[in-house]
């Protein structure tokens, strides 16, 4: 007899209810399931860069032109993102439930991290059995043994500075520390502020004179194992690096701390600061008149007795092990390895950079290229980079560090406790 | 003395004025400036130099790398979020501002206090949840993303203007028969229009101008909204900083566009709680 009284209240009630037991369920069943479709493989194919240069962007857009030619059943797509979002989106990528299949990345301990959490493709089918020297392939090679990164291309650090304007001041390069120095003073004598470092928006640069000056004081072996935490920065090894780096200090152009990089590096291709630190890519970012101007020269030698090592940083490939689409992943792996794809790349990129594979040949030559080519082929080691070698909380503590020094260079043994206590910290201990 | 002072204060004024104006503009100056020099010219003299030429070329580079395609995307996820919100706000408003609902209070602060969580404390829960529902990277998601994310603050703002609305005007309305939605469309709403306006053109700004939540939501490039799109102009080291201040130029034109629009509501909308 009676009716069921629904009230208004009670409706929504249930509605809600409703609602939020379809959004759990929602949640329940659309759990990402990785290569679940056993059947139907994806041909598709989403390269994720983070060159985005115009050079960089056609460069990757050639390769994957001439890899579908040779492989003509996978549709591969380019999607370019700029580095800084690259970096920051890469690990929400790598989890995704559709990643983009091959990224482009770095050699060195992020990737070996990727891989300690299975988020790397086994590489080690598509990584070729010659052209890769023995330590390139260990930089490819996680700690359980397999592939998980196919390098395509390196560039060199060193102290890169103008020919005409060496010559206009009437200066050669140096080859030791002491003579660098004397090559400083020469210059500040002459009115020219010697040494570029913007660190407005490029704190990061520090990194590359703590690592040359480690490098060259302390060797490679001691520089890893202070990256790895296995020695101390409260080491006095360490204080002898500061304690070198401080007889630079007063030849940094003390503007450079308001400068961003790319104002520094306007300025030093004005010949207003002479030399800068750098990797290739500041010569790249001349106008096309001032580039065979460019040269450089290695890092100054410390300690005779310190085997040589330079930074060269590795680049190249990473594929996602959620791939929907493993065997194109690892073939498109395998293609970028070879000579031919090296060369490719290069050749439209018109970057300075060297391909990794030895069987590959430089399309463009210069002397500036031949140069480091030769400088790296020496160095009886290689490193990557402060942040590659470890990561970037390692590299925070080291700028807040470095940064804290250039002001206050009275203060390093206190700097190098909060130093150690801050790599710690970040180290989770 | 009062008759000197009273010939020299507006000079003051508008010579203080102009000063403070020249300051304003000469950021929005350099940008139009750079946008319109050669890459060659900044790198070589800097960029605080006078241009030895000014070119469109910067302009055309920036169009030709896809600008448009971008904008229409910051579009299709704008409009649709100004609306929806503002649609969304103004029926929460109306209900918690003129109706006895349970916990209505609570219910406003919830939302308010929802604002006050920083955005990126809500990045990966949100990539994570729209991933689940099948809506991360793609435009609805965005669109949804920016809606809820925003109605908070709509609601809170519009219950404030929909209070000042006397209680007499909706009475008699309700006395003449309309309903309560009858009295929300044809009463409320004209009234509020104000205030809808300046909202709309606030939350156009601000979701035309969004950069955290598209490049936490978004991947594929063809989808990205101008503000990622002008970020993929930058290098790693280097950047052609005059074609990414064409792209700026350009990129605000959408914005400026709306403001001039309802520059009128603004004012009008700003002011109108004030004679209560």
């Amino acid at each position: 007899m009676s009716h069921p009284i629904v009230s208004r209240r009670g409706f929504l009630a249930g509605v809600g209810a409703l609602g939020v037991a379809s959004a759990l369920s929602a949640c329940a069943t659309s759990t990402p399931s990785p290569a679940a479709g056993s059947g139907a493989k994806s041909t598709a194919l989403q390269l994720k860069s983070r060159e985005t240069s115009d050079g960089g962007r056609k460069a990757m857009q050639a390769l994957l032109d001439e890899f579908v030619k040779v492989n003509p059943q996978y549709k591969p797509t380019l999607n370019t993102m700029e580095p800084a979002a690259f970096q920051q989106q890469i690990r929400a990528d790598l989890t995704l439930a559709t990643p983009p299949d091959v990224l482009t990345w770095f050699a060195g301990e992020i990737a070996s991290n990727f891989a300690k959490q299975d988020l790397l493709l086994d590489a080690t089918s598509a990584f070729p059995a010659d052209g890769y020297s023995k330590q390139f392939a260990d930089l490819s090679t996680d700690a359980s043994g397999k592939k998980i990164f196919v390098p395509t291309n390196y560039y060199w650090w060193g102290m890169f500075y103008r020919t005409s304007q060496f010559e206009k001041w009437d200066v050669a390069e140096p080859k030791t520390w002491d003579e660098f120095i004397a090559l400083c003073k020469t210059l500040k004598g002459k009115g020219v502020s010697p040494i570029a470092l913007p660190l407005a928006d490029s704190a990061w640069l520090t990194a590359s004179w703590f690592d040359y000056l480690n490098l060259r004081i302390n060797g490679a072996t001691f520089h890893r194992a202070l990256l790895a935490g296995q020695e101390s920065y409260t080491d006095p090894r360490v204080a002898k690096v500061l304690d070198t780096w401080r007889e630079v200090l007063p030849y940094l152009d003390p503007a450079g701390k308001g400068l961003a990089f790319q104002e520094g590096s306007a300025k030093w291709q004005q010949g207003k600061d002479a030399m800068f630190l750098a990797g290739t890519f500041l010569g790249d970012a001349t106008p096309a008149d001032v580039k065979a101007d460019v040269n450089f020269f290695q890092f100054p030698i410390i300690d005779a007795a310190v085997p040589v090592a330079e930074e060269a940083p590795l680049d190249g490939f990473i594929a996602s092990a959620r791939t929907a689409n493993p065997e194109g992943a690892a073939a498109f792996l395998k293609y970028v390895a070879t000579p031919q794809a090296q060369e490719l790349y290069l050749k439209t990129s018109g970057s300075t950079l060297i391909p990794a594979n030895s069987n590959a040949k430089s399309p463009v030559s210069t002397p500036l290229l031949e140069k480091g080519r030769a400088m790296v082929a020496s160095a009886a080691d290689v490193t990557q980079f402060f942040n590659r070698d470890s990561n970037d909380d390692q590299l925070n503590a080291l700028t807040t560090a470095l940064v804290r020094f250039i002001d206050k260079p009275a203060e390093a043994g206190d700097i190098l406790k909060q130093w150690q206590s801050d790599s710690a910290k970040a180290r989770g201990n | 003395m009062t008759a000197t002072n009273s010939r020299v204060r507006p000079w003051l004024f508008h010579g203080g004025m102009s000063i403070l104006a020249a300051l304003w503009v000469v950021p929005l100056a350099l940008v139009v400036v750079t946008s319109l020099r050669t890459f060659d010219d900044l790198a070589d003299a800097g960029l605080a130099s006078v241009p030895k030429g000014l070119t469109l070329d910067p302009y055309r580079q920036a169009l030709a790398s896809g600008e448009w395609h971008s904008i229409v995307n910051s579009l299709i996820i704008t409009v649709p979020v100004v609306v929806v919100t503002l649609l969304l706000a103004s029926m929460a408003a109306y209900g918690l501002a003129r109706h006895r609902i349970p916990f209505r209070r609570t219910l406003l602060l919830l939302m308010l206090a929802g604002n006050l969580l920083p955005a990126q404390l809500l990045l990966i829960p949100v990539l994570k949840l729209t991933e689940q529902f099948g809506l991360f990277d793609s435009r609805i998601g965005m669109i949804v993303v920016l809606t809820a994310v925003g109605l908070g603050f709509y609601t809170f703002v519009l219950h404030g203007f929909m209070r000042g609305i006397p209680e007499e005007v909706t009475h008699a309305a309700k006395i003449d028969g309309a309903t309560t939605f009858g009295v929300y469309l044809r009463i409320v709403l004209p009234l509020t229009k104000p205030a809808m306006a300046a909202l709309g053109s606030l939350a156009f700004t601000w979701t035309f101008n969004d950069l955290l939540w598209s490049i936490t939501l978004l991947r594929d490039e063809q989808k990205l909204p101008v503000t990622p799109a002008i970020l993929g102009m930058q290098g790693q080291f280097v950047s052609s900083w005059n074609v990414i201040a064409a792209a700026t130029v350009i990129a605000a034109i959408p914005t400026v566009i709306v403001f001039l629009r309802f520059q009128r509501y603004f004012i009008s909308g700003l002011l109108i709680g004030s004679s209560k």
